[in-house]
C-alpha cells in the first residue's frame, strides 16, 4: 500500500515514473564481457563500505608515543599515532582486522579490474568517436586509483610504506624547477615530517573519493547518454543496441556478479593475509624493510627505477636524475599516450567516423599487437621490480637479472607486437580463398589403392 | 631345569662383575647390574611361570613373547655381559675376544640392518608359519625358539643402547629412526592377528582356555597384546632416544630436523674421548687450509680467526666446502657436534686469538631484540628474517634454522659478506636480545590474518590478486554473460532503447 502511494507521491513532484520506466528498459549488450567493467564498480562499493569502518578507527597523526598494545616485540616502542592506531584496528578492533585486509584485497582488485575492463574497451575499439571523453574519464579513474592506491598503501606509516613514500618524495624533489615545492606539498614540509600522514589522510579519504566518485558518476552519465556499444551480429546496426532490459533481466545477473565479487573479497580477506605491518615494524628513515616492493600496481614504476641505467643529465643548469626520467618521465610518457589514444590512433588511421559496433580484437592486428606490446613491456618492468626475490629464490645473480631485464623491456615488447600481428594476419587470410584449385579428389580404386582424381576448379 | 640354568648365569655374570672390578679397579656401574637382575626375574616370569598358561592360551602366549623381547631382551644388553666378559677374561683372551668382537665378520653380522632383519624375520617367522604349531608340539623346538627370540631381540636391542662393545654405533637421530622402523612390522603382526577370521593355530581348539575365552577370541587377544606393546615399546625406546640426546645435545635438537633423514645410515663408533681435533682438522680441513692453517689457493688463512668463526663455519655445515670462494649455504652437518667442538679446539690451539663463542640466550628483551634487528639485519634478512637477495650473487640467508649461539657468532665475526659487530655496537645483553627476537619469529611469533604472504612482500599478494581477477571475476563474468545470452537467445530481441 505504501510503496505505490510513495511513488506516487514522488511521482508527482519530480516526474520520476518516466524517467525510471525508462531507466528499467534500458537495453544492455548480451556479452559476457561487458560485465568486466561492473567488476571495479562492486569492489570500490566494498573499498568505500570497508574503507568508512577503518576511517573511524584511525587516527592521522605524526605525534610519537610508546605503544601499548596486545603485540609483543613493539610493546613500549615509540611509534607514531597513525602506525598505533592501525595496529589497534588489526589487534583490538573487533572485526578491524578483516576489514583492513578486505579493503587492502578490495584496493588491490579494484586495479586490476580497471585494467581488466580497460583491456576489453582497448582491444575492441570502443574509445573510438563519439566516446573519446569517456576513454579519457575512465583512463582519470585509472590514474585516480592508483594514487588512492599508494596514498592508503603509505598511511599506515610503517617501515615497507615508508620507504615507498620516501621513493615517491624522491621523484617529486627530482623534477627540476618545482621539485622542492612538488615534494613537499605531499608531506608537509621535510621528509619525515609528522604531518605527512594528515596530508595523506585528508588525500585519501577526503579528496580522492571525492573525485573517484565524481568521475564515476561523469563516466556513468556519459555512458547513458551515448548508449553502449555492441558487437557485430544478427540485427545489431550501428544505430540501435539490441540486449536484454536492465530490469529485471540485466540487474538480477549483475547483482549476482557483485555478490560474488564481494565474497571473493571477503573470503581473501578472512584467508589470505595481506600487508601485515607489524611485521615491518614502524617507520624509521634510517631504516629499509626487505623485501620492499610497492602494491603490484606500482610495480612497474619500481621496476623502470631499478633497471634504468644510472645517468644524469645537466639541462640550462638544472639537475635531470635518472630517479626522475624512470620516476616520471617514462610514465608520464607511458600515460600520456595512453590517456589521448582515442587521438593517437585516429592520427594513424584517419578514421574519423562514428562507431558504435566494436571492431573484432583478431580482425584489427595493428592494435592487438600495440595492447600485446604494452602489456608485454609494463610486466617486463613489474617482474624487474621484484629482481632482488628472483634472485634470492631462482639463485641468480641480481646483476645479471637487471641486465637481463634491460634487454627484455625492448626485446619482450618488439616479439609481442610482431607476433600477434603475424599472427592475427594468417588467420584473418584463412581458410584459404576455395578458387585457388587447390582441392583435390581422392578416389579409392576397385583394387583398395588412392587416386588422384582431375583437379577441381 | 631353566630355573638352574638360569642361577647358573646369574653366578657367572656376577662372579665376572667381580673379576671385572677386580682386574680394571673401576667399580662396574649398579644401574647395568639391576638391569641384568631385572632381566634375569623377567625371564623366570616368562619361561617358568608363565608356562603352563602359555600352552593353553594364545594371549598368554603373546605376553610370554613381549615379556621376552620387550623386558628381558633389553635389561639383558643393559646388563652389559659381553663388558663384563671382557673384563673378567684374562687379558690374552680379551683380546682375543675383543678382535673376534671387531673383526668385519662380526660387524657385518651384527650392522643394524642385518640386526633389524633378523629380528622382524624371527618375528614373522614365528608366526607367520608352521614352526608355531610344531613348537606347541615339540618343546625342543619351543626351547629353540625362545632362544632365536632372545637372541635376535637382544642384538637389536644392542643398537639402541650404546652399551655393548659393537663396532657399528648408530648416531642418535639414526637410532631413533632404527627402534622407530621396528614400529610398522610388529603394529602388522599384532593387526593381522586382531583382525583375523579363522583360529590360526589349530592347537588352541583342543585345549581348555584358562580365561574361558573361545580360540578365536583368544587369538585376537594376543593380536591385541601383540599390536599394543609393540607399538608402547618402540615409542618408548625412540623418545627415551631422543630425551637422552636432547639432554647432551641441547643445541642439536634444531639441527634434528636436516640431519635426521641424511644420518639414519651407520656411521663408524663415535666416543668423544677418542675424537682428536687435529685428525679431524687432517680428514676434512687441511686439504684446503693447509696443515699449518695457513690456507691456500683454494681457501684463506685461519690463524687466529678464533672460535666463534671457525664453529659458525663448521657447525653450520657450511665447512667441510665443496666448491671454494663462492658463498656456502648451510648444509646439514658432516661432522658430529663433538667433532665440530673438537676441531674449533684443535684450531684455536694451535692459533690463538679472534672472537670467543660467545654465550648467547634466547631468554631475553623481545622489544630491544625487535629494534636491533629492524636496525642492523632488517635491511639484508628481510622483515621476517626469511632472507634476500643483497646484490651480486651473494645472499642474506633465511635464519630460520640459525640457533642463538649461531646468531651471535655472525654477529660478533661478521661472517662472509656480514658488517662485524663488536661490543660497542651491540653489547652482550643485546645480543640476547636479539636473538630472542630471531627465535621468536621462527617458533612464536604471532601474526594474524591468514595464510601468509610476507615472505614474498606485495608481490605475492598481487599475484593472487591477478589470479582472482583472470580466473575468479573474469571466469564468473563469462559463465553468467554466456548463460544470459543463451536465456536471451530463446526470445525476440529486445526493442531499441
Amino acid at each position: 500500500m505504501i510503496v505505490p502511494r510513495l511513488v506516487a507521491w514522488a511521482d508527482e513532484r519530480l516526474g520520476t515514473r518516466s524517467f525510471v520506466k525508462h531507466a528499467l528498459r534500458k537495453a544492455f549488450p548480451d556479452h559476457w564481457s561487458f560485465m568486466l567493467g561492473e567488476s571495479a564498480l562492486y569492489a570500490l562499493i566494498v573499498l568505500i563500505a570497508t574503507g568508512i569502518y577503518l576511517a573511524f578507527a584511525f587516527n592521522p597523526s605524526g605525534e610519537r608515543g610508546p605503544y601499548h598494545g596486545p603485540y609483543v616485540p613493539l610493546q613500549g616502542t615509540t611509534v607514531s599515532g597513525a602506525y598505533a592506531s592501525v595496529l589497534q584496528i588489526s589487534f583490538v578492533l573487533p572485526g578491524g582486522l578483516l576489514f583492513r585486509q578486505v579493503h587492502h584485497w578490495a584496493a588491490v582488485l579494484f586495479v586490476a579490474a580497471i585494467l581488466i575492463h580497460m583491456t576489453r574497451v582497448f582491444l575492441t575499439g570502443a574509445f573510438r568517436r563519439p566516446r573519446e571523453l569517456n576513454w579519457m574519464v575512465g583512463f582519470s579513474l585509472l590514474l585516480l586509483g592508483l594514487f588512492e592506491g599508494f596514498s592508503g598503501y603509505s598511511m599506515p606509516d610503517d617501515e615497507l610504506s615508508g620507504t615507498g613514500l620516501r621513493i615517491g618524495y624522491s621523484i617529486a624533489a627530482a623534477t627540476p624547477f618545482i621539485g622542492k615545492w612538488a615534494a613537499a606539498f605531499l608531506t608537509g614540509g621535510a621528509f619525515d615530517s609528522p604531518q605527512t600522514t594528515g596530508r595523506l589522510y585528508a588525500l585519501h579519504c577526503i579528496l580522492g573519493p571525492a573525485l573517484l566518485l565524481g568521475a564515476i558518476a561523469l563516466h556513468m552519465l556519459i555512458l547513458w547518454r551515448q548508449k553502449h556499444t555492441q558487437f557485430r551480429g544478427p540485427g545489431a546496426t550501428e544505430a540501435n543496441v539490441i540486449g536484454a532490459p536492465m530490469w529485471p533481466n540485466y540487474a538480477i545477473v549483475s547483482l549476482a556478479f557483485g555478490s560474488l565479487i564481494a565474497t571473493l573479497l571477503v573470503a581473501l580477506g578472512a584467508f589470505v593475509q595481506i600487508n601485515p605491518i607489524w611485521q615491518y615494524g614502524p617507520y624509521h628513515p634510517w631504516q629499509v624493510a626487505a623485501p620492499a616492493q610497492p602494491d603490484w600496481y606500482l610495480g612497474w614504476l619500481d621496476g623502470a627505477l631499478r633497471i634504468f641505467p644510472p645517468v644524469e643529465i645537466n639541462l640550462a643548469g638544472y639537475h635531470i636524475e635518472s630517479a626522475l626520467l624512470a620516476g616520471a618521465v617514462v610514465p608520464g610518457i607511458a600515460i600520456g599516450l595512453f590517456l589521448f589514444w582515442p587521438f593517437v590512433e585516429r592520427a594513424f588511421t584517419h578514421d574519423g567516423a562514428v562507431h558504435n559496433l566494436l571492431d573484432d580484437p583478431f580482425g584489427v592486428p595493428q592494435r592487438t599487437g600495440i595492447a600485446a606490446a604494452t602489456f608485454t613491456f609494463f610486466a617486463v618492468l613489474t617482474f624487474a621490480g621484484s629482481n632482488d626475490i628472483q634472485s634470492y629464490y631462482l639463485h641468480v645473480p641480481v646483476d645479471v637479472l637487471t641486465v637481463a631485464y634491460r634487454v627484455l623491456v625492448f626485446v619482450l615488447p618488439l616479439l609481442a607486437y610482431l607476433a600477434t600481428v603475424e599472427l592475427l594476419r594468417e588467420r584473418t587470410s584463412w581458410p584459404p580463398a576455395e578458387n585457388e584449385g587447390s582441392r583435390k579428389t581422392i578416389v579409392r580404386t576397385t583394387s583398395g589403392g588412392f587416386d588422384e582424381k582431375a583437379t577441381r576448379s | 631345569m631353566t630355573t638352574s640354568l638360569l642361577a647358573i648365569y646369574a653366578g657367572l655374570y656376577f662372579w665376572g662383575v667381580a673379576r671385572y672390578e677386580q682386574h680394571t679397579r673401576r667399580r662396574f656401574p649398579q644401574r647395568f647390574i639391576a638391569a641384568e637382575c631385572i632381566a634375569l626375574v623377567a625371564l623366570w616370569v616368562a619361561i617358568v611361570a608363565l608356562d603352563a598358561w602359555a600352552d593353553a592360551s594364545f594371549a598368554a602366549h603373546m605376553i610370554q613373547h613381549v615379556i621376552l623381547i620387550a623386558i628381558v631382551a633389553p635389561a639383558l644388553v643393559l646388563g652389559a655381559p659381553l663388558r663384563v666378559l671382557l673384563g673378567a677374561l684374562p687379558r690374552a683372551q680379551a683380546r682375543t675376544l675383543a678382535r673376534v668382537l671387531r673383526s668385519r665378520a662380526v660387524s657385518m653380522l651384527t650392522a643394524p640392518p642385518i640386526a633389524w632383519l633378523a629380528f622382524i624375520a624371527v618375528l614373522w617367522g614365528a608366526h607367520y608359519s608352521n614352526l608355531y604349531e610344531l613348537a606347541l608340539e615339540h618343546p625342543a623346538i619351543h626351547i629353540a625358539e625362545h632362544v632365536a627370540f632372545l637372541a635376535s631381540a637382544a642384538l637389536f636391542w644392542s643398537h639402541a643402547f650404546p652399551v655393548a662393545p659393537l663396532p657399528a654405533r648408530l648416531a642418535p637421530p639414526a637410532r631413533a629412526l632404527y627402534l622407530f622402523l621396528a614400529g610398522p612390522p610388529t603394529a602388522f603382526l599384532g593387526l593381522s592377528l586382531w583382525s583375523s577370521h579363522g583360529v590360526l593355530y589349530p592347537h588352541y581348539l583342543h585345549v581348555t582356555n584358562p580365561f574361558g575365552l573361545s580360540p578365536l577370541e583368544d587369538q585376537h587377544a594376543g593380536g591385541l597384546v601383540m599390536w599394543a606393546s609393540g607399538s608402547v615399546m618402540t615409542l618408548t625406546a625412540v623418545l627415551a632416544v631422543l630425551a637422552r640426546w636432547a639432554r647432551a645435545e641441547r643445541s642439536a635438537i634444531v639441527a634434528c630436523a636436516v640431519t635426521f633423514a641424511c644420518s639414519c645410515i651407520a656411521t663408524p663408533a663415535r666416543t668423544n674421548a677418542a675424537i682428536d681435533g687435529k685428525i679431524v682438522y687432517a680428514v676434512h680441513c687441511a686439504s684446503c687450509h693447509g696443515a699449518d692453517l695457513r690456507g691456500g689457493p683454494d681457501a684463506p688463512s685461519i690463524r687466529g680467526v678464533g672460535a666463534a668463526d671457525v664453529d659458525w663455519w663448521v657447525a653450520t655445515g657450511r665447512m667441510p666446502a665443496a666448491i671454494p670462494w663462492v658463498q656456502q649455504p648451510r648444509r646439514p652437518l658432516l661432522l658430529s657436534p663433538a667433532e665440530v667442538d673438537a676441531v674449533v679446539t684443535y684450531v684455536v690451539s694451535v692459533a690463538p686469538g679472534g672472537p670467543p663463542i660467545p654465550h648467547v640466550e634466547t631468554n631475553g628483551n623481545l622489544q630491544r631484540g625487535r629494534e636491533l634487528f629492524a636496525q642492523n639485519c632488517e635491511h639484508c634478512h628481510g622483515a621476517d628474517a626469511q632472507g634476500n637477495s643483497i646484490g651480486s650473487d651473494y645472499v642474506a640467508p633465511d635464519l630460520a634454522a640459525a640457533t642463538a649461539k649461531q646468531v651471535g657468532e655472525a654477529v660478533r665475526v661478521g661472517v662472509g659478506m656480514m658488517p662485524k659487530f663488536g661490543e660497542r655496537q651491540i653489547s652482550s645483553n643485546g645480543l640476547n636480545d636479539l636473538a630472542t627476537y630471531v627465535d621468536w619469529v621462527h617458533c612464536g611469533r604471532q601474526t594474524p590474518g591468514g595464510i601468509d604472504l610476507s615472505a614474498i612482500g606485495p608481490f605475492g599478494e598481487g599475484a593472487v590478486a591477478w589470479l582472482v581477477v583472470t580466473i575468479g571475476v573474469t571466469g564468473y563474468a563469462w559463465f553468467l554473460g554466456t548463460r544470459m545470452r543463451r536465456a536471451n537467445e530463446t526470445k525476440e530481441p529486445e526493442p531499441v532503447d
